[in-house]
């Protein structure tokens, strides 16, 4: 192609995106993992896991320009994300270009920032779970080719994988699903796992790892820590987070 | 092969210095400093070790995470894009190539001489090797009674965040840099009172030795870099 055959092919481009406004629109989704269950076959250990409750408290969803400053934000709020999404965050004005970053906030307001209700099956034991959480995670994102034209609305979705929190490491790239341990750690036997029955459980002897994160030595600990891995951006995309 | 491994080593580095226009590049030694075979984990054990050594390779070290950046760009010394902790350490800045099988107890060895770019210095990080394997034996003694033990363990895991505090001007580097390892940590999450069973040796397949071994060997506070000056 020519030099100027490659001129004329980008005016147009330069038209849609280099004036104007556009729409931003956020969305969120905690996908079927959270809607309808973790199946067994995601799970390392044969456990299977389900959701009665899954809400997460956005505090902010922005869109960055190229100078990192905030361009465009939706207004967040409290989200069930057990409900059948994806479920709309909001929207915003913003100049028509191409963005590669928005920042989204899981944070506490009014309540906790994560509330998790449901129950982990290993085998013929189910124990029951009722989690909340009070962690601030900010989520720096790259959405894959947002490009918003001029007049025109592109979807960025902040999506919440609820299998992390069953994770067996906090930053090994090949950390298994795991569910045996949290089914294990319900001391009193009454059918339910509370946060002080997790924290009684050293993470040491169950073959987690823990990375640079030496500080984490109980369940948990290690649970909420894993609340701020929780989100991704457009499906499977990372999110840098600030530990 | 030693040939070679120097050869591709010297081509990285190589590559590495081209890529980074502005940044001097100084060569620091590297050495790793045993610990003492008398080991106090806590919970009333003392542990006089016979033997102990593990296999390690590729110390790279990180520059401080960089808080403007806000999407990180391809680079030949690849950074690991963590999951599911999603963790990004700061840049590789400086690094020693090589694997190396170290005596914990022995005497002090020289690992070579790390490329380092000037600048600063946040963190480090260190490939623990499944081969040769993880060896450690020796005497616990628990409530006074002894219990020998012998473990082998293959384990394949990065021991990631090691802390490293350096500010690295090439008119002034460090003489060297001191790779350490604190056994009292690394075997403190051993449960020394696990039944050794009937052989009356305690070994990585007793109870859950073998995940807390593993543990604590990758425990980031089992490990110190530091730069001598």
């Amino acid at each position: 192609m020519s030099f100027n055959r490659t001129i004329a092919a980008l005016a147009p481009m330069a038209v849609l995106t280099g004036c104007g406004s556009a729409t931003w629109q956020v969305t969120t989704w905690g996908e079927a993992y959270i809607e309808d269950g973790i199946p067994a076959s995601a799970f390392d250990d044969g456990c299977s896991a389900t959701f009665d409750t899954f809400t997460v408290q956005i505090t902010e969803a922005a869109l960055l320009d190229g100078d990192g400053a905030v361009v465009g934000e939706a207004p967040g709020g409290s989200f069930a994300l057990t409900e059948p999404g994806p479920q709309d965050v909001g929207s915003a004005s913003v100049p028509a270009r191409f963005y590669d970053t928005a920042r989204f906030r899981i944070a506490p307001e009014g309540g906790a920032s994560i509330h998790a209700v449901g129950s982990v099956t290993c085998g013929a034991d189910t124990v029951a779970f009722d989690w909340s959480f009070t962690t601030d995670t900010t989520y720096v994102c790259a959405p894959e080719g947002l490009t918003l034209a001029s007049g025109g609305t592109s979807t960025t979705e902040l999506t919440v994988h609820g299998d992390h929190f069953f994770y067996d490491g906090l930053e090994n790239a090949d950390a298994a699903v795991r569910g045996q341990a949290i089914v294990d750690a319900d001391a009193d036997v009454d059918g339910t796992v509370t946060l002080a029955e997790l924290a009684a459980v050293d993470v040491a002897p169950l073959g987690y790892a823990v990375g640079q994160y030496s500080d984490v030595t109980d369940l948990a600990a290690f649970v909420t820590h894993l609340t701020r891995t929780l989100g991704h951006v457009d499906g499977e995309g990372h999110c840098q987070v600030d530990l | 092969m030693a040939l070679l491994m120097r050869a591709v080593q010297g081509a990285a580095l190589s590559l590495a210095v081209a890529c980074a226009p502005g940044r001097t590049v100084v060569q620091v030694p590297v050495a790793f400093a045993p610990s003492s075979p008398d080991v106090v984990p806590g919970d009333g054990v003392s542990i006089a070790l016979d033997d102990a050594s593990v296999t390690v390779a590729h110390l790279r070290l990180e520059s401080p995470p960089d808080p403007t950046a806000r999407w990180r760009l391809p680079s030949l010394i690849s950074t690991a894009v963590a999951h599911p902790g999603h963790d990004f350490a700061g840049g590789v800045s400086g690094e020693l190539l090589g694997t190396w099988t170290l005596d914990l107890l022995g005497d002090p060895v020289p690992l070579g001489s790390a490329t380092l770019q000037d600048g600063a210095y946040a963190t480090a990080r260190l490939q623990v090797e499944a081969s040769p394997v993880l060896t450690m034996s020796g005497t616990a003694t628990v409530d006074g009674d002894p219990i020998p033990f012998g473990l082998e363990a293959a384990i394949a895991q990065e021991i990631t965040g090691i802390p490293f505090d350096l500010t690295l001007d090439p008119e002034t580097p460090p003489e060297a840099l001191t790779l350490s390892v604190d056994l009292d940590h690394a075997l403190s999450f051993v449960d020394w009172r696990t039944d050794p069973g009937a052989d009356g040796l305690l070994t990585i397949d007793d109870g859950a030795v073998g995940h807390t071994l593993t543990f604590g060997v990758v425990s980031t506070p089992t490990w110190t870099l530091e730069p001598v000056e």
